[in-house]
């Protein structure tokens, strides 16, 4: 067990904050979503010359390898620049299902492409938005002859708005398990049998939904084995989540970071705010939660790439629960701090504020993570040590 | 950055439990696992199974009769033997007053006291708080004067656990003013069997005796008892209270006791369904299992941080805050899961020799006491609000 950066991944980090400092800005994001723009070319170029977006994507498919913790390091540094980009989407979730399940020839003509920042994918997986973790599949796709035909709708799609190819979930085989007979298709975003709508979410991102009318697709369009999508989709799923929750501790350390400062310089009662026990006290406790979020990134970060599913959802679902349990009460705490301050839309920190609450509605809510981690749990071989009560005999 | 455990280290948690295993006696595991009172011969039989083992110290350098364990290994060792039900070990010698005298003290003071310290023939206590003294220790008043080549100390220590098993305590004494209150503070090694001792006991919210007074009147210690130099015992007493604050987080009886709390919520009933099955409590187990989760990682972090043998920075104080917090959570929902079958109060059957019947069910008899007596916890070794100042004024820098 090994605590400390390699020096290939601390120049890594490095590069990565000198050029996000260099290339993006608050202003430019804020205009950004003003001009309804979700990624701009010249940072999605520069990530892509850094070699960030073959990362993490294992060498056996083109990428250039790495896994939790060097998609940990870019996803805590887009947070704390609150970057546009579609490198959760188009890498972590859709890239990562090419790098699972497709086939040579697939993966030589996606995974390049991805790698230079010339193509972009996304994943259309959400359909209904009102049932957390009982959500069941009602995209179909049927067979005619060697093709095969998509029918369905598609909510919600991260990095839609730019993606050039998606990944869709859809269901191939009539089963009652929701988990079963999903199968994945790779289609072009120019088909014309395919309409949708783009819109912003709380934080200014922008998302996409679909109508698929018939989309006729040929046999090399199917991603993986027919029937068996499921155990890839959960598997970047958790990746995602693991790597959202990164996200979210380097736009906490921001948060910190603005309302220390605001403490130390805003002056009431004659003294500076941060002389006040009960601020500090509280300021305290938002750097604890900082503490123990960066503790469960770190450690989702080692296991979202495991080979078990069992110590991968444990992980995982532990640092999304968290997360967002960290994160309400470090946004919250700020605003309060921050007086009225905080209340405007005016401070850096409101951008910060938003963007933390998206990723607390996205990749699934506390008591839905904590079920999953409880049910885990149940199912792992944990070990007992307690030693059963044994009854005490009255003795004669 | 690879936080997987390696195989090296995968082998020694099956080493450590092997041994523990093998010779921690299992009337002694029993009490522990079931909450009953551990006696100073139930700690002194684990004390000399590890002192015999070569593991009694095993953070300390080679030469001082450690193993040079790393923080991985510490870690590994704790959650592993306290799973098992080790008792845990009095800290007063291996944990506080070993390491300073390590650290800072004379090569006589190491000879004279190491050695009976790890062979457990000698046993420690704490005298820092005082009446007038908690949280703001510095302002402690009890005297000690230089006659000749002894040290006479007056005054009156509190809050000092297990004092009645101790034949040493180390004291915080004043031996001079300054400018500032923490100048003229000298840490003294005493003779609990020295004249003027005594110790009266006080009884705490469970009914058990486990901390005392001790008073002091015209003891003398002779002045190659004195640690470090005189006047300079503040900066030695910061130095105990960071390391104290590492092993305060206890991560290991902490996980034992979550297995508990399950176990519990198997047995215990809520609205006619195992108490686990009940949405509210799973929630709430497992907000507390992911707490933990994120408690060790820390842990094994901090400890990483700061290397072997280093300092602890004050981001210590993160892990006796949440450590203690975790502590008190676990036995309130231990009790919780309970319910009315932890009422009944019998302490003489978390005794030895207990032959009667025990009303309610036996393992949730001491679960009220235990409840009560884990308020200190966030009372002890600093206040959580102390923590808070200190992380406050040294790592945010308000």
């Amino acid at each position: 067990m090994n605590f400390t950066f390699t020096d290939e991944q601390k120049l890594f980090k490095e590069g990565l904050d000198r050029f996000l400092e260099k290339n993006f800005s608050l202003d430019a994001r804020r205009k950004m979503v003003e001009a309804k723009e979700s990624n701009s070319e010249h940072v999605w170029t520069g990530l892509a010359s850094m070699g960030a977006l073959g990362v993490p994507v294992s060498e056996d498919s083109g990428g250039l390898g790495g896994a939790g913790i060097e998609a940990m390091i870019i996803m805590q540094h887009l947070g704390k620049h609150l970057v546009l980009e579609p490198y959760l989407s188009s890498v972590i979730l859709a890239g990562g299902l090419v790098d699972l399940c497709g086939s040579e020839f697939q993966k030589k003509v996606l995974i390049p492409e991805l790698v230079a920042g010339e193509g972009k994918l996304a994943f259309a997986h959400s359909e209904q938005l009102n049932d957390e973790g009982g959500e069941i599949l009602h995209t179909t796709a049927t067979q005619s002859g060697n093709n095969w035909v998509l029918k369905g709708e598609k909510k919600l799609i991260l990095g839609g708005a730019t993606a050039d190819r998606f990944i869709i979930s859809a269901k191939t085989s009539e089963t009652d398990d929701k988990s079963a007979g999903v199968t994945l298709f790779i289609v072009e975003s120019l088909d014309e049998k395919i309409s949708g709508k783009a819109y912003p979410l709380i934080d200014g991102s922008r998302v996409l939904d679909i109508q698929l009318n018939d989309v006729e697709l040929g046999p090399e369009c199917v991603l993986g084995a027919i029937d068996q999508g499921q155990s890839a989709i959960d598997c970047v799923n958790d990746r995602a989540t693991a790597a959202i929750c990164a996200e979210a501790l380097g736009i906490m350390e921001v948060i910190h970071e603005m309302t220390m400062e605001y403490l130390r310089t805003r002056k009431q009662f004659g003294s500076a705010l941060s002389q006040f026990q009960s601020l500090q006290h509280r300021a305290v406790d938002m750097f604890i939660n900082i503490e123990e979020v960066r503790s469960l990134v770190m450690h989702a970060a080692a296991k979202a790439w495991s080979e078990s599913e069992y110590e991968r959802v444990r992980a995982v679902s532990a640092a999304k629960a968290l997360t967002n349990r960290a994160g309400r009460l470090v946004a919250q705490e700020a605003i309060q701090l921050h007086g009225g301050m905080g209340m405007t839309l005016e401070l850096p920190l409101a951008d910060f504020v938003r963007r933390l609450l998206a990723i607390e509605l996205m990749f699934g809510g506390e008591r839905f993570q904590r079920r999953r981690f409880a049910d885990a749990a149940d199912e792992g071989s944990e070990k007992t040590v307690f030693v059963s009560p044994k009854k005490q005999w009255k003795q004669i | 950055m690879d936080i997987n455990f390696t195989q090296e280290e995968i082998s020694f948690s099956e080493e450590v439990r092997d041994f523990v295993s093998k010779h921690l006696p299992s009337d002694v595991s029993r009490k522990v696992l079931e909450h009953k009172r551990i006696s100073k011969e139930d700690v002194l039989r684990w004390h000399v199974a590890l002192y015999e083992k070569g593991w009694i110290v095993p953070g300390w350098p080679e030469r001082f009769g450690g193993c040079d364990w790393n923080s991985v290994y510490l870690h590994i060792f704790d959650v592993e033997s306290s799973a098992l039900g080790a008792p845990r070990l009095s800290p007063f010698g291996l944990n506080m007053i070993g390491p300073v005298l390590l650290a800072h003290g004379t090569e006589e003071q190491q000879n004279t006291y190491l050695p009976k310290m790890l062979s457990g023939e000698q046993w420690w206590c704490q005298g820092y708080s005082e009446p007038g003294s908690g949280s703001d220790l510095a302002s402690l008043n009890t005297r000690a004067e230089r006659r000749g080549k002894s040290y006479v100390v007056n005054g009156q220590k509190t809050w000092t656990t297990h004092a009645q098993w101790a034949d040493m305590i180390f004291c915080l004494v004043r031996t001079g003013s300054g400018a500032r209150k923490q100048e003229g503070i000298s840490m003294l090694l005493c003779d609990m069997h020295s004249p003027g001792i005594e110790v009266r006991p006080i009884l705490t919210l469970d009914g058990e005796h486990e901390v005392n007074e001790v008073w002091f009147e015209d003891v003398e210690v002779p002045i190659e008892n004195l640690v470090g130099e005189e006047g300079k015992g503040w900066s030695i007493a910061k130095f105990l209270l960071s390391h104290e604050r590492t092993a305060i987080a206890g991560v290991g009886v902490s996980k034992r006791e979550l297995v508990y709390l399950k176990q519990l919520a198997s047995i215990h009933h809520y609205l006619g369904k195992p108490a686990k099955d009940d949405p509210v409590f799973a929630d709430r187990i497992a907000e507390l299992e992911i707490d933990l989760l994120a408690l060790e990682m820390t842990v094994l972090r901090v400890a990483a941080s700061e290397g072997s043998g280093g300092e602890p920075g004050p981001e210590a104080s993160i892990l006796k805050i949440r450590g203690t917090e975790i502590q008190q959570r676990l036995t309130e929902l231990q009790l919780e899961v309970a319910g009315q079958s932890a009422l009944p109060h019998l302490p003489m059957a978390w005794g030895d020799h207990w032959l009667g019947e025990t009303p309610g069910a036996v393992h949730s008899a001491p679960l009220a006491a235990r409840y009560l007596n884990t308020r200190k916890t966030s009372i002890y070794g600093g206040t959580n609000e102390i923590q808070r100042n200190i992380i406050s004024q040294r790592v945010l820098g308000l």
